[in-house]
């Protein structure tokens, strides 16, 4: 019995495999892939959603290089958006994260109400609270007031707008900081243990237990993060919608504008298979670092 | 010592809640607003104290439209919900646990084309999906909103409950294996229990995205009787004409109330998440 | 038997995924058609009413606040009533992600019979075919126009084809805060007040206030139309083919009014209205910021004055000294016929009735704008209160400063608006470029979008 079970052939594996994941394949192969095909097919047309789309090659994808000076602008805030807002908000959720990982009384309700703002993003009242702290007469210059300083419209400043979307997006840290909590969660107590009989300082367990064990956690929302990042829409379109003078244009609001206001679906799609490349860019280099900072308990050596 | 620690602990207390208010302002706000009367709300926004408390905007926002109030709305959206968040921990742990412990052939490459659809914007593929969906004849049911959760349909989930199944360690299955576990008795009498954490964070994320998501119920549903409540709340309020703000708010408050107690609920997990370690012990 | 149990194994795994998906199919039809049971009633008839008529359904799609909803649901109802063999299931929206639902369905083959559509849209779905024309219902009665006149109609007509019919007439215009007018010591503005006089008045009025400023400034599409229509030309050309007028001094004076306004302390900087987003409550007038705003629809006083809790007047746009009249009907919104309906004779019906029923109007409320059929007018006058009379006397004292309106924006015109808002309206009122930089900037890239009308 032993035996054979060590010799389970290639092909048994297959199975186990494929029974395990054929709710995924199923639904890929019956839902996602033919959309998806169908949006490539779209970008190499001009498709304006009521009639039948016509094909003109590349021309979208030359369009889009050589005469869209919006589609360079969306690009420029996208970047600065995600690379200024992932590692603040991923940094914020792990240390909030560890703030809350005790059993110190009340915290099941601190937790609840740092999760909050998350719980709040996309809902109708979200757009008008964020101006009623980041506009003219908002809370936060409320606060200024007291040191004296006058604010300005933050949400509309053309300096400012895309500052605020980067803070209110990291102020919304509630989901990496719960996946964190979770990481932490499932890190052994006896490992500290061991360390503190070591004599090992807080700062140094962090560093040799902490990181290394959360590793494939903080791997997980980086990726993720980074995807959503760039894929952001809501903040945008919800509080500035890419004004003003395109200042807090994210490319998946430009995008959007094409393909639902002005009527340019096959355009859109072609924006959305560069996304999709950009996005598949930087998760590869993202999954290719991995193999030297991930650790992962099933794998690695011990 | 004694003493220290006191202090350490009223400043840890003390930052928090400072810093808690500034998380659950926009909350007050909301509450605020939503007790405050109609010319009240933009004229005195900064203020988060009413100056009568007027509860009619809670009865005139349940009472809803026509003959469709609110009590419907949050019955359809419980109903979805509770099968999306069913259908997510369902298919994610499932195909999760397929991807990183068995190793099949086309493994990488299947995980590759998941990790992918991540990556393309729903707005371009919205058309085509409608159009599929409006062919099987499920345009004006729940079924757009709920199969897609069974064959994993947000690969997120699977991707997050993947990257924690790998953080368990492999000798665990192993010595199962070796008592004579089969493969899919590793998966729910080692795995499962290991990563209650993970399931309880799929559990409330797929539980509010759904409850929030506008999009895709505004897209399948045209009978008002379907309408969940995230569709419910959008129906007070035109930018171009008299908008019902009081009522929108005291029905944003109601909405947000089962999101916080679920949260409550399935958090007691992220404590009590029996850890690797207590098994192995 | 290892592989036994794994096919075993294999199946298990697949009936459980049949049984899930099934299940929550069935689910999903059982609470379809059990939410469907109002309706259901009168279904279950029998598909031929009592007086062996064809059941006839009929859907219809509107956006709107709770008000709008309301009142449209009870005239549903009433209209039920009358007409036992028409079964019409409503579906409405709110305003966000309407669009989207809209595009959606045409792609999908499955628009609604009726549904609401708004003047910016009218030509993206008339030049798409999805629209039918009305013209045939009118001639032969179904449709019972008789009682509008058709200044009323004009908008919803496309090379003489009537594709929508107006909901409600709105003009645009200002509104200012008598209460703050007098706190300065300033007289209001009578109807023939030039651009000059907003210039001095806005200046005495920043002065005078305290923390409070003149105008909220607009260099819109909507005051820029009425500019232009004062020097006797349009935003585009008839053929949609290009921008309607030839001299860009035309759109760089417009400008510069707004800039000295700006500069001068006349009219508020951009930090005081930028942010009060698109929602007509959250315009600083309702806060008192200022005291006056010059871009607004008739009907939206409604809006503005619930929110600002005291009486605010509505007032014609300036005029232009020697110029003709900028003012027009405008309609706040339609109701169309789409080509999917396969009933489209008894839409057409359904649309006679919501125009001239005086009972559903009464129900209606002029909500949508002022009704076009002229008995409705008449009668609903004396119901109305305080904020609909001003929208009522407002619309009909605007007509004597009316001419026809132009043609519906050309397919390519929301492209354009958004062209002109980032490029143009923006960058004014921040002060990032001067008006001849954006007016021939924005004659370039206008006309290369309107060039693909070709």
């Amino acid at each position: 019995m032993k035996k054979k079970k060590q010799l389970r052939s290639q092909r048994s594996i297959d199975i186990t495999g494929f029974t395990f994941i054929a709710p995924w394949l199923i639904g890929f192969l019956g839902f996602i892939v033919g959309p998806m095909i169908a949006s490539l097919y779209f970008s190499f047309t001009n498709y304006d959603l009521l009639s039948a789309p016509t094909w003109i090659g590349f021309e979208n994808y030359i369009t889009m290089f050589t005469d869209d000076a919006r589609f360079i602008q969306a690009l420029k805030v996208t970047f600065i958006f995600v690379f200024g807002s992932v590692p603040l908000k991923l940094a914020f959720a792990l240390f909030v994260a560890m703030l809350f990982n005790t059993k110190r009384k009340g915290v099941g309700l601190y937790r609840t109400l740092y999760y909050v703002p998350s719980i709040l993003g996309g809902s109708v009242a979200v757009a008008v609270v964020w101006r009623e702290l980041f506009g003219r007469e908002g809370a936060l210059n409320d606060v200024l007031g007291i040191f004296g300083i006058e604010g300005t419209s933050w949400v509309t400043s053309p300096d400012f707008a895309l500052s605020t979307l980067i803070l209110l997006v990291v102020w919304q840290f509630g989901s990496p900081m719960l996946i964190f909590l979770a990481g932490l969660k499932a890190i052994p107590n006896e490992l500290y243990e061991a360390a503190a009989v070591d004599g090992a300082s807080p700062f140094l367990q962090f560093l040799k237990i902490t990181l290394p064990m959360l590793s494939p956690v903080i791997f997980f929302n980086l990726v993720m993060q980074t995807i959503q990042g760039f894929m952001a829409f809501t903040q945008s379109f919800l509080i500035t919608n890419g004004g003003p003078m395109d200042r807090t244009l994210f490319y998946a609001v430009y995008l959007y504008e094409k393909a639902f206001a002005h009527f340019d679906m096959g355009y859109a799609s072609a924006l959305a298979w560069i996304l999709l490349l950009i996005c598949a860019l930087f998760t590869a280099l993202i999954f290719k670092s991995a193999q030297s900072w991930v650790y992962y308990e099933s794998e690695g050596g011990r | 010592m004694q003493k220290k620690s006191t202090q350490k602990t009223i400043i840890y207390h003390g930052s928090i809640i400072l810093l808690g208010f500034l998380m659950i302002y926009p909350i007050l706000w909301t509450i605020a607003s939503s007790l405050k009367p109609e010319d009240e709300i933009f004229r005195n926004a900064a203020s988060l104290i009413p100056s009568e408390l007027k509860w009619e905007n809670y009865l005139q926002g349940w009472e809803g439209f026509g003959n469709l109030s609110f009590s419907t709305f949050f019955v359809n959206s419980t109903f979805v919900t509770t099968m999306v968040v069913i259908g997510t921990l369902f298919s994610s742990t499932l195909v999760a646990f397929g991807f990183a412990r068995v190793k099949f052939r086309f493994r990488t490459p299947l995980f590759v084309c998941m990790i992918v659809t991540l990556m393309l914007p729903q707005q371009v593929t919205l058309i085509p999906q409608y159009i599929l969906f409006h062919n099987l004849g499920w345009v004006n049911t729940y079924l757009p909103l709920i199969v897609p959760a069974f064959i994993g349909g947000i690969p997120f989930f699977i991707f997050l409950m993947i990257q924690f199944i790998r953080g368990i360690p492999r000798e665990l299955d192993e010595a199962a294996y070796i008592d004579g576990a089969s493969t899919f008795g590793i998966f729910w009498r080692i795995i499962l229990p290991l990563t209650t954490p993970a399931l309880a964070t799929v559990a409330i994320f797929s539980f509010y995205w759904t409850w929030d998501d506008f999009m895709t119920p505004l897209v399948y549903l045209n009978d008002t009787k379907l309408y969940t409540v995230a569709l419910g709340l959008q129906l007070f309020s035109d930018p171009s004409s008299l908008s019902a703000w009081g009522p929108m708010f005291a029905m944003s408050v109601a909405s947000i109330l089962p999101q916080l107690l679920v949260f409550l609920f399935f958090q007691k997990y992220l404590v009590e998440g029996i850890t690797a370690g207590s098994v192995k012990g | 038997m290892w592989k036994k149990r794994k096919s075993f194994l294999f199946l298990l795994m697949l009936g459980l995924i049949v049984i899930f998906v099934s299940a929550c199919s069935s689910e999903g039809e059982d609470v379809a058609s059990d939410s469907g049971n109002d309706a259901g009633e009168t279904e279950n008839n029998g598909d031929t009413a009592d007086n062996g008529e064809e059941q006839i359904e009929l859907r219809i799609l509107w956006w709107g606040s709770q008000n709008r909803h309301d009142r449209t649901l009870e005239v549903i109802d009433m209209y039920m009533e009358e007409n036992p063999n028409v079964t019409i299931s409503p579906e409405f929206t709110g305003w966000d992600g309407y669009w989207e639902k809209m595009a959606t369905q045409a792609a999908g083959g499955n628009l609604p019979d009726i549904v609401q559509m708004d003047y910016a849209y009218l030509t993206e779905y008339v030049g798409r075919d999805l629209l039918v024309d009305l013209n045939p219902f009118v001639e032969d009665g179904t449709l019972d126009l008789s009682d509008v006149e058709d200044v009323y109609m004009d908008g919803g007509k496309i090379d003489d084809s009537l594709y929508a019919v107006n909901l409600g007439a709105n003009v645009h215009g200002t509104v200012y805060d008598p209460a703050l007018f007098e706190e300065a010591g300033v007289e209001p503005p009578e109807p023939g007040y030039t651009y000059e006089d907003v210039q001095s008045f806005a200046k005495e009025l920043s002065d005078n206030l305290d923390g409070a400023y003149g105008v909220q400034p607009s260099v819109g599409t909507n005051t820029l139309r009425h500019y232009l229509r004062q020097n006797g030309v349009s935003l585009y050309a008839p053929d949609g083919k290009s921008l309607g007028y030839e001299d860009d001094q035309l759109l760089v004076d417009f400008l510069q009014n707004t800039v000295d306004m700006i500069e001068s302390g006349a009219a508020a900087p951009p930090d005081v209205f930028m942010d009060a987003g698109s929602n007509v409550e959250q315009q600083p007038i309702v806060n008192g910021d200022t005291a006056m705003l010059l871009d607004i629809y008739s009907n939206q006083l409604v809006a503005i004055e619930s929110a600002a809790g005291r009486p605010l007047e509505l007032m014609l746009n300036p005029a232009l000294e020697g110029g003709e009249p900028g003012h027009f009907l405008k309609p706040s919104q339609f109701f169309s016929v789409t080509k999917d309906s396969k009933h489209q004779e008894e839409a057409a019906k359904f649309i006679s009735y919501f125009t001239n029923n005086l009972e559903a109007n009464e129900v209606l409320n002029a909500e949508r704008g002022v009704p076009i059929a002229g008995a409705v007018r008449d009668h609903l006058r004396d119901k109305l209160d305080d904020a609909g009379k001003k929208m009522f006397d407002y619309v009909e004292m605007a007509q004597d400063h009316a001419k026809p309106i132009d043609p519906p924006d050309p397919q390519g015109a929301t492209e354009v608006e958004t062209l002109y808002v980032r490029e143009v309206e923006e960058p004014i009122y921040y002060g990032q470029v001067t008006p001849e930089e954006a007016a021939a900037n924005f004659r370039e890239k206008a006309n290369e979008i309107l060039a693909k009308n070709e």
